[in-house]
């Protein structure tokens, strides 16, 4: 299995996190050109967050439209990548990408909110509460267990 | 006959500043007098706490006369918990000849009004608002000028100790 | 979710998941706050009340987190739900106390929280200055925190105590009323 990308957005809608590990193929069974080592991030554009999040906004609605309150999507399949959403009472958002063979990320992304999140970022008295441009949320401790969580996901499925 | 009874309590800060001082009947009014002994006390625990290290309980200072003995409880902090025990109670003024009680007393007898003292003075300590530092003669005053304690709660708590100790007596 | 079932989830989360600190510890640190608060501004409770009610806030918006990480509960369907859930497990796992909800206004749009044992005020005697028994709150806190964590949750409140036993009422009460839900938040319009 592997992770492309990782997306947190707060309640004001603003992507208070983003990570990229490899990017995503750029063709149909074309081996992507740069092999950026796992943990490198990769600093992109605004456009891929912004567009990330309408997405999942948009597609939350519609879901909660069909499926009453009480229901949300778990993640969609394209031929390219598979994004798996979880979202928690407080409208934080967690979003991730991966390649087709991955799993149900669910638990993945409730695990980096309950573990991660909540511990070394919420929970840090010295990171602010809200996050603008991710200040508090980029710090030491998050990123690191960020990226050992991410490396056992992928070495164990 | 009436035992042994508590006829007075002080106590007495780090610096022998007096931070509470009550008295109970008949000696109610005797406070100049007792004012007087529990001063002569406070030598008594100069000298105990030299040789002491371990222990809070002083057990016995001393013997005033046939009625009153003194007893003294030191904490690590350096307070002070005094009590002056009338050993015939407040009834036998009129039957002074009904016999000797004094051999009924022992040290421990008086563990129990020591540690409830001790606790109603931590109960008092927690309260935020109470502030132990108004209570302590500052460095260089002369005459150590500082207030005693008028928490009701701390004062109705050392009443009720007084009132109620007896010689096996639960408090 | 009844009421019971609040209670459960409570209990449970607070026996395996809480880490448990000293109480003295905690009531200690509270009112050397409030204290400390008191002599900053010179006996002014009602700024004081505004302070601890600020900080409460603060802590609201973390503690909300936490709350949902350890409980793992969802969203409440109605506002009794949202008592239940703040009496019973609130409550609960962080002060390891159950509020009694009651009061109810016909439109459950507002509640009591009654405490029969409040640790943040264990010890605590309010100064004798004449006004402290009439102004202060002295666990003011609490209502910051219920206000900060409910907002997070997209529930707007408004929370004060009517009373409260260092008074010398009989009992300890918070009126809670709702607001309003809070829609979510757009993104910002692209220029």
């Amino acid at each position: 299995m592997t992770v492309y990308s990782f997306y947190i957005f707060d309640r004001h809608a603003e992507c208070i996190y983003k990570r990229r590990w490899l990017p995503r193929p750029t063709s149909v069974g074309g081996k992507p050109q740069t092999q950026a080592g796992l943990g490198q991030t990769v600093r992109a554009g605004d456009d891929d967050a912004k567009l990330v999040f309408g997405t999942v906004f948009s597609l939350r609605n519609m879901v909660r439209k069909l499926g009453g309150e009480e229901d949300n999507f778990v993640s969609y399949t394209t031929s390219q990548y598979k994004l798996h959403y979880y979202e928690t009472p407080t409208n934080i958002k967690f979003v991730m990408l991966t390649d087709l063979k991955s799993p149900s990320m669910r638990i993945a992304l409730q695990q980096i909110y309950i573990n991660l999140f909540v511990e070394y970022v919420v929970k840090n008295p010295l990171s602010p509460v809200e996050h603008p441009g991710g200040v508090g949320v980029n710090n030491e401790l998050f990123e690191g267990s960020l990226e050992q969580f991410v490396r056992d996901q992928a070495t164990f499925r | 006959m009436a035992g042994p009874r508590i006829a007075c309590i002080g106590v007495i800060g780090k610096a022998d500043n007096p931070l509470h001082i009550s008295l109970f009947p008949p000696y109610s009014d005797a406070t100049i007098e007792f004012s007087f002994l529990l001063n002569s006390c406070l030598d008594i625990f100069e000298i105990r706490r030299k040789q002491t290290s371990i222990d809070q309980d002083l057990g016995l200072l001393q013997a005033i006369d046939e009625r009153l003995a003194a007893y003294g409880w030191l904490t690590t902090t350096g307070v002070k918990f005094l009590v002056i025990v009338d050993l015939f109670g407040e009834e036998t003024t009129s039957t002074r000849l009904a016999g000797p009680a004094v051999s009924g007393l022992r040290d421990a007898d008086l563990k129990t009004a020591f540690r409830a003292l001790q606790t109603a003075y931590i109960q008092l300590l927690q309260n935020p608002f109470y502030s132990p530092d108004l209570h302590t003669p500052a460095l260089g005053t002369v005459d150590g000028a500082c207030q005693p304690i008028s928490n009701p709660k701390f004062i109705a708590d050392v009443k009720r100790i007084g009132e109620t100790w007896a010689p096996g007596a639960t408090l | 979710m009844s009421t019971n079932k609040a209670s459960r989830i409570g209990e449970e989360i607070w026996k395996t998941r809480v880490d448990k600190v000293n109480a003295e510890l905690v009531t200690l640190t509270y009112g050397t706050i409030v204290a400390q608060l008191c002599q900053d501004y010179n006996s002014d409770y009602q700024e004081v009340n505004k302070q601890l009610d600020k900080m409460g806030y603060n802590i609201g918006m973390r503690l909300i987190e936490d709350f949902l990480a350890k409980s793992g509960v969802g969203r409440c369907a109605n506002f009794r739900e949202t008592a239940d859930m703040i009496a019973k497990v609130g409550f609960k796992i962080f002060l390891n106390v159950a509020p009694t909800v009651t009061n109810w206004t016909s439109d459950n749009n507002q509640f009591s929280l009654i405490f029969d044992d409040n640790p943040l005020a264990d010890f605590v005697e309010l100064p004798d200055d004449g006004r402290a028994q009439d102004e202060l709150w002295f666990s003011n806190i609490l209502c910051g925190v219920l206000r900060g964590s409910l907002e997070m949750v997209q529930v707007q409140i408004e929370a004060h105590f009517v009373s409260d036993v260092l008074r010398g009422d009989d009992t300890t009460e918070m009126r809670v009323s709702l607001v309003r839900y809070i829609e979510d938040e757009m993104p910002p319009e692209e220029e």
